[in-house]
Parts: structure tokens; C-alpha cells; sequence
């Protein structure tokens, strides 16, 4: 065990050669997309499409499914009360099934948690956990970061169960930063109060924009009278909109700072924030920013130029003897294993207590009769005997 | 003997009437019991008559009656009821059975007063020891007690307890320690806190020992009756062991009461706040709780030494309100005692405002449980405020009594203050 | 603490205090009541509002209508044939009508014994399992055949069956939707939801054989009227006074008004104003419903069982058609598809005053508290002036009045100590008028209907000379050598007002308007004593007394319904079906209004005219003070 953990040393030591020194190019290599709606129940149906569509749009403009992380806590679309089976729509033309085909949800129903929510952001998860539900970014991704439920006062609502605090999400953030998880951040949430929930990050390089300031409510844009609830918030509906008529494709040069000038108090019904401070370059960087760096996916593909062959060798060298060092770790591991099983086997064996269910039997009845009557009777005369020693003698 | 007999013939109409009236609640209303079986007021995880029930069955089945985790009793008392028709068949042999046990309580408690040991003990005499109730009266008292009768009706077993309790006493009255200390042992071993009873209890029988064999070194005398109590209650844990055939029992029945795992709704204290607890504070307020119960034995004892029956009725009181699962026939053994101190009751200052507490309480309580569990309109703080007020009631009455007692010892050591307002500073 | 409690003991010494306690008695009386006439104020009530989110009242369409007109046509039709058909002939036809749309149906006899009366029916039902749900939970449809009037339900029957049929259409139920059509509408769901729940009497209430999930709320309709409405009334009350969740009332309300256009009205009030006067009305009438605690609708019998539960009544002439009542319950039922869990548990306790006003449990339950703490308040002055009046006795001899309290001062600071109370008496004579309770209540339970109203008038004849016969008796009993002093009867109104401030400040929380109106009756007994010698007094609080004496109020009761109730009847006959309708109460619904009147009151009224009766005699301190009990 010992031996394996200073093996994650050369690794390291690796990995930090191979890097590139971080921030000396700015622009980014690769984009995620975490989307999360954190209620459930048929009336929050409008969450769930909310989520959808985002994941939509950054489909669109062509984020691949292994680069969305989806959380969905309930499933609408299978709702028995949903008039219209397996679809979900945000809008009441009934358009766009945001349900078609080529979902992947990747976090489910009570998967849906705070814990689990802040293990992906800070890639904090077991060896079992699939690549499908891990946030592999680097340095050098753009990660648009959308959340939407219930809220309040620096805090969201995950579920009805739990919340996640202001404080436990700009944590997250910075123990990305630390870990050099990203590049940038666009984090964008929906829900009341929602301005509260960002007020507390204090990591570099992360854009922040909510639909309401404390004390206000975000509302829902409109509600679809068959389907018979609200079937989207209106910060998103407008944000949507925007991204549609606006960003038609990957070419678009709308900026960030175009999209948060189209909150109107107006068509939200409440004040809409927006954070820059954060942003290395402070707000004009920031409102430069192409909406694409962070809603479409990234295009130009760097490609290494010069080979730096001495480099490659020793590498190769290194990599080598990791590689053998590996293999005797292996070896004595499963030599230390193979001894101690038999050794521990035996007893945990013959501890291990089976339950068996035990049949209802009527037998022995006089035995049980006879048993009580002697633990009475010996009661008794274990009374009747003390009471006549004890008799008052005058 | 032949004064026990008078005794007899003088109390069997009073016994009469109240077996006759149980009974005649027994048969007249048969729902009655059932109903009463299923309130948590009367029955507890450690004292109900279902759990019992179902303990028996496995019990007569070959399993061993702790499993499933629904039955908590000590395992005594399921050859006692194996012996007996089943219940649901034949249950007016339960029915008897409980009546007599009533009997048996009420009996003791009549014997207790006859002694006139409330109101003169061997180091104290109260001024006004003639002040006092018969026997009769005290034994009416308890038996046409709303609360005993409802206990008697519900069939917790928590009445063998109870006569177990003042058999105890009595028999420590009438100078036989050792039939005293078994019958403590047997009180324990049904429910394990009359155990905290010993201490007061020793002294009890060491004042009123027998001349012919007295013992006068209190320390040889404690040592002896504690041993005997010791040898008792190993006996009984050995058939116990017999019975069941394994020590199971004891996690079971003195387990369950000690760590508090079954969270069942009672009038006591306990339940609401190891609900809300974390459970990281749960071990250290187990702790906390049951050092406060117990607490109160040293201290009782040693300040009122001269009048241990006080004692015993004041920690009656005291567990009724503090221990782990009370009920209300806890409450029903501590008011059985409460008459034999008439003599003190001119010196409580706040009767009026017990009794209409206790009333209020007793009332509003399955009020406000009908809310709570049935209507679905209250919740469960509306039955733990009213279980507040019940101890708030019973609390009021130990303690107005412990100052009765104090003062009236006050009174004897000072006369010229006799009548006098005193004010405590 | 304990320094506060000596002072407070000293206090109680206080002749100033001492005084105080009737005044203070009579504000609480004056401020309970001013307190309720208070509430319809702006102020003190509230707009109503949805506090469940999950119920999205008004947000659907609905489409029930077009061609299900023809349908319900057809079905009035039908019902129509089956009119003057015996009960099982209807049940065989409902049940064809039934498996034609697809549903399972069961059938359920039941039979009930009241007043010597036998009543008997069978109820037919049928489930409507939702296509994606999971049977765990269930809404319920009434119609029954007759209504609380014995109208026949003809459109009710008919348009519940058309809209089980669009139900059955559409794929978006999460819950079973169950269609009851019980014959009458005072005991059909009662057995109905009885057996449901496993708690019938099955000597009576045959068993369900088939059931679905859990219920989580139930629409009666209730339209025996022939052509259009204009508002439609929602009835309420539950029996013993539970009211169902108001997020339902809101939400039909809501739907009715925000969807259809259509008006709602609440306990009767046609015309509504919304002013002062109105809203008192329509609280005052809802509080007498709740107070008595009788079912008025099918709906009732499901509250118990922590159903909510409303009827809807068309009524008026308007524009309205049997689609709109139909579209009314379709969005109603689809609200209550929306819901997740139990209704939020601090909407059960309301008095509403208009269709959008209410007050809440913690405004209006002062009130309650007030009048009943006003029982409690004399009966801890009776009781500590009862530990002073034996001290005084001596005094006594020299003055006819009883002693004024500036002598008892005088006489206690020479002597200091408590008094001795001679409490067996007082215990006594209270417990036994509570015990005697027990006796107009079995009486009036099992009379048969047809000598109610004469053993009603022999016992109003008893119920005049009981008072003064047992004030005879107890006089004669202890006239010898202990005779009945003024603390006897202090103790015994203090006993007695003290059990009746216990059983009121209980039953406010289960039922206020009862526990309100029972307590407002019985405020004379506060202020009850022995005038001994002032007959005219004595004789002017008797009569007094006698105004307000359970069975004075009964028939007062009854006589106001015979004149200004719906049909024509005189007053014997009012008062038969009074007790009669409190019979089957008792028996059927588990209604316990007579238990309240006849263990509650009725003994605390009785204790109270033998203690103004009273002719306290002068103690003989020394023997009273020797044996007591």
C-alpha cells in the first residue's frame, strides 16, 4: 500500500513537467457544461425543462453529451401526470420536445445531492465512478456552470432534503482553482434570491449572473394549461431567447456583456445580477468574453509544434520504470493478501452469524406448562419460605 | 395472624367492590380494555400488554420471544401467562389475574398505613401523627383511583411491579428485611429502576427490625440485605437464563430501558428529546439522564433519614416524571402512597393548583394526541407541551410535598415557629 | 421561582385580590366575546391564499363538454327511468352502466339502528384505475341518489356519471378515481368510509370488496335542481365540527371564479357583501354548524378519516350549465392530481367569513380560551376563598350577610393559618351530578323517535324540580349536627366550574364553536351563590338559571328552526327531530355533541342551581373541624 502511494510522486512530479506552465496561454482547449435542477415534484416541472433547454442550447452549439454533466432529480416525462407521455416542453407551442432523443442524464433522481454535486465539481469521487459522471476538465476549460430549484438567502434547496450554501459553493470553486480545474467559469443561476448565491465566491476567473437580488422572487414565464403547471422561469426563457436569436452558431461574436444587457427588469420581473470582479482583466475582459467560450464549444484545435525529442525520451525512460515499480508493488501486494486470507478467513467465517428463520412450532406445551408452573411455584416458595423464617417470633 | 384476619373481614367488602367494579368494566365494556391497551399513556415499549402478547406467542412457539425487537419485559412473565388461557380467547382469566393483583397492591398499601410509619418512624415523630387515614381509606384511595383503575384495565405489567414495590415496603415495615429485599429484587428484576429503591428501603427495614433479632450496626445490616437482594436477583437472572437460553433478556428488557432505542410517544420526558437529539450527543445525555434520576436517591435519603417512607415516596414520585418510559400507572403508585402522609398535607401550598394541573393535563393530553395521530391537524410538539405540564403537575407535587415533610420535621425541631410564614431564601 | 411563589402566596391574603376575581371573571366573559364580534374586521382576518404549492388551481383547461352534453344526456335519461326503481334495481343498473365504461364496481349493504328507527340501503362504486399511477392513492366522486333533503340528485347522479366516463379518456390521472353513489347522503359514505378504512361495525357494514389507495380527497355533487345556476355553494362542515383543509375550499373557489366566471357561496349566504355585517353572519352560521357537529352533506363523514371533503350545490338562476359544474370538478380533480402528500396540517382550523376571508386557529381560539379561563379563574377564587370562610364563621353568628372581607382580614392575622376544607361533601355531590349525567344521555339515545318529544317534555318537567329537590335533600341529610355551611357550596361551584373549565379549554381545541357556545350558555354559572336571605334574588337567578338550562335551550333551539327553517312544522315535531337527528348522530356518525351537553354542561347547569338554591347554615367550627371525611 505504502509502496503504490509513494508511486503517486513521480506521477506528479510527471505531470507537472509535462504541463504547460498554466496562464501563458489564455484561451482554453476544451468547454463543460454543468447543468443542475435540484427540485423535484410535478409542480417544479418547470426546473426540469429549465435544465433542458440549457442542456439543449449547449447541445446546439456543440458541447458533446461526454462534456455534459446533467443532473435531473425527477423524471417529468414519465410523470403519470403528465398529459403529454415522455416529453417535456418550455414553451406552451409544444414545439420542441426538449425529451426527444439523445438525453443523457447523468446524475438521477436521489443522485441528485449536495455531496454528490460538489464530489463532481471537485473531481472528489471513487475509482468506481464512471467517466460519464466525473467533471474531467483541466486548466484549460470553460466551464458554464447553470443551476436552478428553489432557493433562499445564500443558499439552494437540493431536493427538499438539503441545501447547499453560498459558502459551500464558492468552497467548491476555489478548491477547483486550487486543483486547476478550469479556466474559466461562467456560473449562472435561477432561482429566488438567487444573486445571494454568488455573492460569496472569491475564486479567480469566474462570471457570475443570477435572476434576482435578496429578497425577490424569480418567477415563471408562463404555464402551459394542459400540461397543467408553469413550464419555464423567466430569467431562463429570456436567456434563452437571447442565445436563440442571437447565437445561431459557433460564428457568433455576441459577447457576455451583450447577453447580461438584455435583463430588463421588465421581461424578468426582478433584478437580474451580474458579478465581474472576479475576472482576471475586471469587467471589460469579462464582458468581452464570447458567449461562445462558454455556451459552444471550442473549435481551433492546438496542435503541438515543435518536438522537444530529449524530452520525449526521458519520458519514455521515466514512464518505463514507473511501469516496473508498478508491477513489483503488484506483486508484493497480492503476496500480502494471499498470506493474510487464509490466516482471516477462518474466523470471520465461523463468527459470521446466519440468520435462519425460525419455524413456528407448537411442540413441547406441557414443557412450557410445566416449565412456568415451577418458575412460579419456586417464586412462591422462595416468598412462602422467607416470609416464615422471617415471621415475627414474640 | 389473628389480627390479619380482623383486617381481612373488615377490608373485603372494599376489596369486593373494586374487584366487582373492574370487573363489571371488564365484561360491560369490552372495548374498554383494548382501547386503553393502546394508549401510550398507559402502556409503554417496557410495560404493554400487546407486547406482551406477542412476546407469548413467540415464546409458546419455540422462538425466542426477543426477536422481532417488539417485546421487552423481563422474560419471567412469560411462563406466568402461558399458564393462563390465551387472552384473546378466554380473557377473563387476565381480567382475574389483574384484579388480584390490585388486590395484593391495595393490601399492602392497607398494612403500610395500619403500621402508622408515614406520621412516626422510629427517629421522628410528627406533631401531627393523629392527623392520619386508615387503612380503608388508603386502600379506597388507591383502588377507586381513576388512574389505577385505567392501568388495571390496560394490563401493562407494570402493576407486578408495582405490587412487588409496596410488598417490599411493607413487608420492610413489618421488621422482614429479607422477604423485603426479594420482593425489591423481584420489583427490579420486572423493571429494573426500583433497584434506586434499595437504599431507602434498607434503612426502612433496618428502623423497624424486630427486637427479638436485631441487627445494630447499620453497615452489617445494609451489607446483609443487599447481599440477600444480590443472591435474589442472580437467582431470578439464572432461571431467566434457563428459560430463554441465552442472556439475550438482559440487552432486551434492561437494554432497551437504559439506551432508550424505542422511541414510542409517552408521557415522560424522554422520548421528545432523544427524538430531536443528534446522535452524537446521544450516549453523553443517556448519561446525563439517567446520573439526574438517580441522583436523587443519595441525596432523599441522607436528608430525610428519619423518615425513610418518605423517601420511597418521593423517588415513586421522582420516577414517575424522570424515568426513561413512565406512565401514567407510575403516576397511579406514587398517589397510592401520597395518602398515608395526610399527615403533612395541611402544610402544601399548592393542592389546588397540582390537582387542577394534573385534571387539565390528563384531559387535554389524549386531546391533543387525537390531533396529533388521528386528525392530522396537530403535531407532535401539541402531546409533548401537554406531557410537559403532566411532569410539570407531578413535579409540583413532589416537590410541595418534599417541603410538607421538611417543614413539618422543621416544626417538630422548632415549635415555636408552629404556624408561622417562613420564606425560603 | 420559590421567592416569587411565597410572595404570590402571601398575595393571595390580599382582601384587595380577593375581590377581584368575578370582575376579572366577567372582563374575560366580555373580552371572549367582543373578541369574536372583533374578528370580521379587516384587520383581524386574512384574504384567503394557497398555501400548497402543488395545487395549481385554475391552471389547466378543461375540456369536459361539447359532445359529453349528448352524454349526459343520455345518462340523465337513464337515471330518470331508474327514479321510482328499489334501491337494488338501481345498483344493477348503475353497475350495467359502470362495466360498460370499463370500471370495477362493488357493492356494499349496510344497515343502522337509531331512535327505534331502522335505516338500510346499499351503496355501489367504482374504481377508475389511473392508466400510469400506482393504485397507492385515490380521489373520490359522490353522487347520491338523494341529497340531505331528500331531493332526488337526478343531475348530480347523471353528470357524475358523464364525467367518469371523460375521465376514464384521459391518461393523466396519478391517482384511482373512485365514483360512490350511495342512496342517501346522511349514511351511505358514512359505511362507505368506514369500511374503507377497516372500521365498520360488520354486524351492520357489509365489507368493501374491492378498494383502491389511500384517499386523499373527496368532491360530493349535489344538483337536484333542473336548468341553470348561477354560483355554486360549498358545504363544508364535517362532523363533530372538523372542517376540511381550506387549500380545497380555496381551490374550488379559485377555479369557480378564476375559470368558469362563476360564483361561490358559503353556509347559505346567497347575497354576500363582503361588508361587516355579512361576514359575521356567515361566520356566526358556520360556527352554529360546526358547534353542532352534524354531517351536512355527503362530504362529511370523510373528514373524520382526515379526508377533505366538500359538496357542491348549484344554486340560482344563471347562466351557468351542468358542463360548468362539470369543468369545475374536472379542475378541481386536477389539483388534486397534482398532490404529493396530505394537505399542510395548519389549514384545518378556520372560521371563514367570506369565500376569500378567514381567520386563523391563533386569532379566533382567545376567544374560546377566554370564556372557558373564566370558569377557571372563579373556581381558584372559590377555592382560596373557601380556605378563608370557616375562620370567619365565628363572626358569622353576630352579622346575617356573610362575612365581608375586611373581617376575614382582621380575624386571619390573629390567626394565621390555612383553613381546613371538608372536601367529601362538595367531591361528592359533584361527582355524582357528573355521573348523573350519564342518564339523560342513554335516556335520549335509545328512546324510539315516536316518544322523544313527550320524554323530552317529562324530563324538561324533572329537569325544573331536580335542582330545588336536591338542595332539599342535602339541607335535610346534614341537618342535624353538621350542617351545609357556605364554604360546602363555595367548594362545590369551585369543583364544578373548574371541571367545566377543563372540559371546555379540551374541546376548544377539537371543536370551538362548541366549546364557544356551550361555554357562552353556561356564563351564568360563573357568577352563581347562595342568597340566603333574599328570596326575590334568589328566586330572579333561578329563573335566569332556568332560561339558559340545556333543555330550555334545546327546545328553544328547536322551536327557531320549526319557524324560520326550510318546511313547515310545528314545534313538537321540531323537537322530535332535534333529538332524533342528535340520536343518529351519536349512533351513526359518532357525533358528540350530547355527550357535551348532557356530561358537560348539564351537570355543571345542575350544580349551579343547587349552589344558588343554597341555604348555608352556621358552622359549629369545632365538629367540622374534627371530622372531617
Amino acid at each position: 500500500m505504502r509502496l503504490s502511494s509513494i508511486l503517486q510522486l513521480p506521477v506528479l512530479l510527471a505531470s507537472s513537467l509535462l504541463a504547460p506552465i498554466p496562464h501563458v496561454a489564455a484561451e482554453h482547449t476544451s468547454n463543460w457544461a454543468v447543468l443542475v435542477g435540484t427540485s423535484r415534484f410535478w409542480f417544479n416541472y418547470r426546473h426540469l425543462s429549465n435544465v433542458l433547454s440549457m442542456y439543449r442550447t449547449v447541445k446546439r452549439l456543440g458541447i458533446p453529451d461526454s462534456q455534459i454533466i446533467l443532473m435531473l432529480p425527477d423524471d417529468m416525462a414519465c410523470n403519470p401526470r403528465n398529459a403529454f407521455p415522455g416529453t417535456v416542453y418550455s414553451n406552451s407551442d409544444r414545439a420542441v420536445d426538449l425529451y426527444g432523443d439523445n438525453i443523457e442524464v447523468d446524475y438521477r433522481g436521489y443522485e441528485v445531492t449536495v455531496e454528490n454535486f460538489i464530489r463532481l465539481l471537485t473531481d472528489r469521487v471513487g475509482d468506481e465512478m464512471p467517466r460519464s459522471k466525473r467533471l474531467l476538465t483541466d486548466d484549460r476549460s470553460n466551464i458554464f456552470v447553470y443551476m436552478t430549484g428553489h432557493g433562499g438567502n445564500e443558499f439552494l434547496k437540493f431536493q427538499d432534503a438539503e441545501e447547499i450554501g453560498a459558502f459551500d459553493l464558492a468552497d467548491a470553486f476555489e478548491q477547483m482553482w486550487e486543483k486547476r480545474r478550469y479556466h474559466e467559469i461562467l456560473f449562472m443561476i435561477d432561482t429566488c434570491q438567487a444573486n445571494t448565491m454568488y455573492s460569496k465566491i472569491y475564486s479567480p476567473n469566474i462570471i457570475a449572473t443570477g435572476s434576482s437580488e435578496l429578497d425577490q422572487s424569480s418567477y415563471s414565464h408562463h404555464a402551459d394549461n394542459d400540461v397543467g403547471v408553469a413550464v419555464i422561469d423567466r430569467y431562463t426563457y429570456y436567456n434563452l431567447e437571447f442565445l436563440e436569436s442571437e447565437v445561431q452558431d459557433l460564428s457568433s461574436k455576441k459577447t457576455v456583456g451583450e447577453l447580461f444587457d438584455s435583463y430588463t427588469y421588465e421581461k424578468i420581473h426582478s433584478h437580474a445580477g451580474v458579478r465581474y470582479d472576479l475576472f482576471r482583466g475586471g469587467t471589460d475582459a469579462a464582458r468581452s468574453r464570447l458567449l461562445t467560450d462558454f455556451f459552444g464549444n471550442i473549435q481551433n484545435v492546438e496542435v503541438d509544434g515543435a518536438k522537444n525529442t530529449t524530452m520525449d525520451e526521458e519520458m519514455l525512460a521515466l514512464s518505463k520504470t514507473i511501469a516496473q515499480l508498478r508491477e513489483i508493488a503488484a506483486e508484493e501486494e497480492a503476496a500480502a493478501s494471499n498470506a493474510s486470507q487464509p490466516a482471516k478467513s477462518e474466523p470471520t467465517r465461523s463468527q459470521k452469524k446466519i440468520q435462519l428463520a425460525k419455524p413456528l412450532t407448537d411442540e413441547n406445551w406441557w414443557t412450557k406448562k410445566l416449565v412456568g408452573a415451577t418458575a412460579l411455584a419456586g417464586c412462591t416458595a422462595l416468598w412462602a419460605l422467607g416470609s416464615y423464617l422471617e415471621a415475627p417470633r414474640n | 395472624m389473628n389480627h390479619g384476619k380482623m383486617h381481612l373481614q373488615e377490608t373485603a367488602g372494599l376489596y369486593a367492590t373494586a374487584a366487582a367494579l373492574r370487573l363489571a368494566l371488564f365484561t360491560l365494556f369490552p372495548a374498554l380494555p383494548d382501547l386503553l391497551t393502546g394508549r401510550v399513556e398507559i402502556s409503554t415499549p417496557v410495560t404493554s400488554f400487546k407486547r406482551l402478547q406477542e412476546g407469548l406467542f413467540l415464546y409458546n412457539h419455540n422462538v425466542s420471544p426477543y426477536d422481532g425487537g417488539v417485546y421487552h419485559q423481563a422474560p419471567l412473565l412469560l411462563p406466568l401467562f402461558s399458564l393462563l388461557p390465551d387472552p384473546s380467547a378466554y380473557p377473563i382469566f387476565t381480567y382475574v389475574l389483574y384484579i388480584m393483583v390490585d388486590l395484593l397492591s391495595a393490601h399492602a398499601l392497607y398494612k403500610i398505613a395500619e403500621s402508622g410509619e408515614a406520621a412516626s418512624s422510629r427517629l421522628f415523630t410528627s406533631a401531627r401523627k393523629d392527623r392520619r387515614w386508615s387503612g380503608y381509606v388508603v386502600a379506597a384511595i388507591f383502588l377507586f383511583n381513576p388512574f389505577t383503575i385505567a392501568t388495571c384495565l390496560a394490563r401493562p405489567t407494570s402493576v407486578f411491579t408495582t405490587c412487588a414495590i409496596l410488598h417490599a415496603v411493607a413487608k420492610a415495615i413489618y421488621g422482614t428485611p429479607f422477604t423485603a429485599m426479594l420482593s425489591l429484587s423481584f420489583a427490579a428484576y420486572l423493571s429494573m429502576y426500583p433497584i434506586l429503591l434499595l437504599p431507602p428501603l434498607v434503612l426502612l427495614a433496618y428502623d423497624r427490625q424486630h427486637a427479638s433479632n436485631r441487627i445494630l450496626s447499620l453497615l452489617q445490616f445494609a451489607g446483609t440485605n443487599v447481599a440477600a437482594a444480590s443472591v435474589s436477583l442472580g437467582a431470578l437472572f439464572a432461571v431467566s437464563y434457563l428459560l430463554t437460553g441465552s442472556w439475550e433478556f438482559m440487552s432486551s428488557t434492561y437494554g432497551i430501558q437504559l439506551t432508550l432505542n424505542d422511541l414510542t410517544p409517552n408521557v415522560g420526558l424522554w422520548w421528545y428529546f432523544f427524538i430531536e437529539m443528534f446522535d452524537s450527543f446521544r450516549s453523553f445525555f443517556l448519561g446525563v439522564f439517567w446520573l439526574h434520576l438517580s441522583s436523587y436517591v443519595g441525596g432523599l435519603s441522607i436528608r430525610i433519614r428519619s423518615q425513610p417512607l418518605a423517601v420511597v415516596t418521593l423517588l415513586l414520585g421522582i420516577f414517575g416524571i424522570f424515568k426513561p418510559y413512565p406512565s401514567v400507572s407510575d403516576a397511579s403508585l406514587f398517589f397510592a402512597m401520597l395518602p398515608l402522609f395526610r399527615h403533612v398535607f395541611p402544610l402544601m401550598r399548592y393542592s389546588f393548583l397540582t390537582a387542577s394541573v394534573v385534571l387539565y393535563s390528563t384531559f387535554l393530553g389524549p386531546a391533543f394526541y387525537h390531533l396529533w395521530i388521528y386528525y392530522g391537524s396537530g403535531n407532535a410538539n401539541f402531546f409533548y407541551a401537554i406531557t410537559l405540564v403532566w411532569s410539570l403537575g407531578l413535579s409540583l407535587l413532589v416537590s410541595d410535598m418534599t417541603f410538607a415533610v421538611l417543614r413539618d420535621e422543621w416544626e417538630v425541631e422548632r415549635p415555636e415557629m408552629v404556624g408561622k410564614e417562613i420564606r425560603q431564601i | 421561582m420559590p421567592r416569587l411563589l411565597s410572595t404570590a402566596l402571601l398575595m393571595r391574603r390580599d382582601p384587595r385580590l380577593l375581590k377581584l376575581p368575578p370582575y376579572l371573571s366577567l372582563l374575560c366573559i366580555v373580552v371572549g366575546v367582543a373578541w369574536l364580534l372583533m374578528l370580521p374586521l379587516d384587520d383581524y382576518s386574512r384574504r384567503t391564499y394557497i398555501s400548497e404549492n402543488a395545487l395549481l388551481p385554475g391552471q389547466v383547461h378543461t375540456y369536459f363538454g361539447g359532445s359529453d352534453q349528448n352524454v349526459f344526456r343520455a345518462y340523465r335519461h337513464e337515471v330518470d327511468a331508474l327514479k321510482d326503481k328499489s334501491n337494488t334495481e338501481i345498483n344493477d343498473e348503475l353497475e350495467n352502466i359502470f362495466r360498460g365504461i370499463g370500471l370495477k364496481v362493488g357493492r356494499q349493504n349496510y344497515t343502522y339502528h337509531s331512535a327505534g328507527n331502522t335505516y338500510s340501503g346499499e351503496n355501489v362504486y367504482a374504481i377508475l384505475q389511473a392508466p400510469r399511477g400506482d393504485a397507492t392513492e385515490a380521489i373520490v366522486l359522490v353522487a347520491a341518489w338523494k341529497n340531505v333533503k331528500d331531493e332526488f340528485n337526478r343531475n348530480g347522479l347523471a353528470l357524475a356519471l358523464a364525467l367518469t366516463r371523460y375521465f376514464r379518456r384521459w391518461s393523466l390521472w396519478s391517482k384511482d378515481i373512485i365514483l360512490v353513489i350511495p342512496p342517501d347522503s346522511r349514511m351511505g359514505t358514512q359505511a362507505w368510509v368506514d369500511a374503507y378504512h377497516d372500521a365498520h361495525d360488520a354486524s351492520r357494514v357489509a365489507s368493501l370488496p374491492i378498494k383502491s389507495g389511500a384517499l386523499q380527497g373527496a368532491i360530493a355533487v349535489d344538483y337536484p335542481q333542473d336548468g341553470r345556476f348561477e354560483s355554486v355553494h360549498v358545504v363544508y362542515d364535517g362532523v363533530n365540527g372538523q372542517l376540511p383543509n381550506l387549500d380545497l375550499i380555496n381551490s374550488v373557489v379559485n377555479i369557480a371564479s378564476g375559470q368558469m366566471g362563476m360564483g361561490s357561496s358559503l353556509q347559505q349566504m346567497w347575497r354576500h357583501s363582503d361588508k361587516y355585517d355579512d361576514r359575521l353572519k356567515t361566520m356566526l352560521r358556520g360556527m352554529l354548524n360546526q358547534g353542532l357537529g352534524h354531517a351536512a352533506g355527503p362530504h362529511s363523514c370523510f373528514i373524520p378519516y382526515h379526508v377533505d371533503a366538500i359538496t357542491l350545490q348549484p344554486v340560482g338562476q344563471g347562466w351557468h350549465d351542468e358542463m360548468g359544474l362539470g369543468r369545475l370538478v374536472e379542475g378541481t380533480f386536477r389539483s388534486l392530481n397534482n398532490l404529493l402528500e396530505h394537505l399542510h396540517q395548519s389549514f384545518f382550523f378556520y372560521l371563514l367569513m367570506h369565500k376569500e376571508r378567514f381567520v386563523s386557529i391563533g386569532t379566533y381560539l382567545p376567544s374560546a380560551m377566554l370564556i372557558a379561563a373564566n370558569f377557571t379563574i372563579m373556581a381558584i377564587f372559590l377555592w382560596i376563598k373557601s380556605g378563608h370562610v370557616e375562620i370567619n364563621s365565628p363572626s358569622k353568628e353576630t352579622k346575617s350577610k356573610p362575612a365581608t372581607t375586611e373581617t376575614s382580614k382582621a380575624v386571619e392575622e390573629k390567626r394565621g393559618a390555612a383553613a381546613e376544607r371538608d372536601l367529601l361533601l362538595p367531591l361528592s355531590l359533584v361527582a355524582g351530578c357528573q355521573f348523573l349525567g350519564a342518564l339523560p344521555l342513554f335516556i335520549f339515545n335509545h328512546t324510539p323517535s315516536n316518544l322523544l318529544a313527550p320524554i323530552f317534555a317529562i324530563f324538561s318537567l324533572i329537569n325544573l324540580t331536580l335542582p330545588p329537590l336536591f338542595s332539599h335533600l342535602l339541607q335535610a341529610r346534614r341537618a342535624q349536627d353538621k350542617p351545609i355551611t357556605l364554604q360546602h357550596y363555595n367548594l362545590s361551584k369551585s369543583f364544578s366550574l373548574l371541571l367545566l373549565g377543563m372540559f371546555l379549554s379540551s374541546l376548544a381545541t377539537l371543536n370551538f364553536s362548541l366549546a364557544f357556545l356551550v361555554g357562552l350558555l353556561a356564563t351564568p354559572l360563573s357568577f352563581t351563590r347562595p342568597w340566603p336571605g333574599n328570596a326575590i334574588a334568589q328566586y330572579a337567578y333561578i329563573a335566569l338559571l332556568n332560561l339558559v338550562s340545556p333543555t330550555t335551550v334545546i327546545a328553544a333551539g328547536a322551536a327557531a328552526w320549526a319557524r324560520y327553517g326550510q318546511g313547515e312544522m310545528g314545534v313538537v315535531q321540531a323537537v322530535t327531530e332535534v333529538l332524533e337527528e342528535a340520536a343518529f348522530g351519536w349512533d351513526v356518525w359518532g357525533m358528540y355533541t350530547p355527550l357535551v351537553i348532557w356530561c358537560v354542561w348539564w351537570p355543571a347547569w345542575l350544580v349551579g342551581s343547587v349552589v344558588v338554591l343554597g341555604q348555608p347554615g352556621t358552622a359549629i367550627k369545632g365538629d367540622t373541624k374534627k371530622k372531617v371525611l
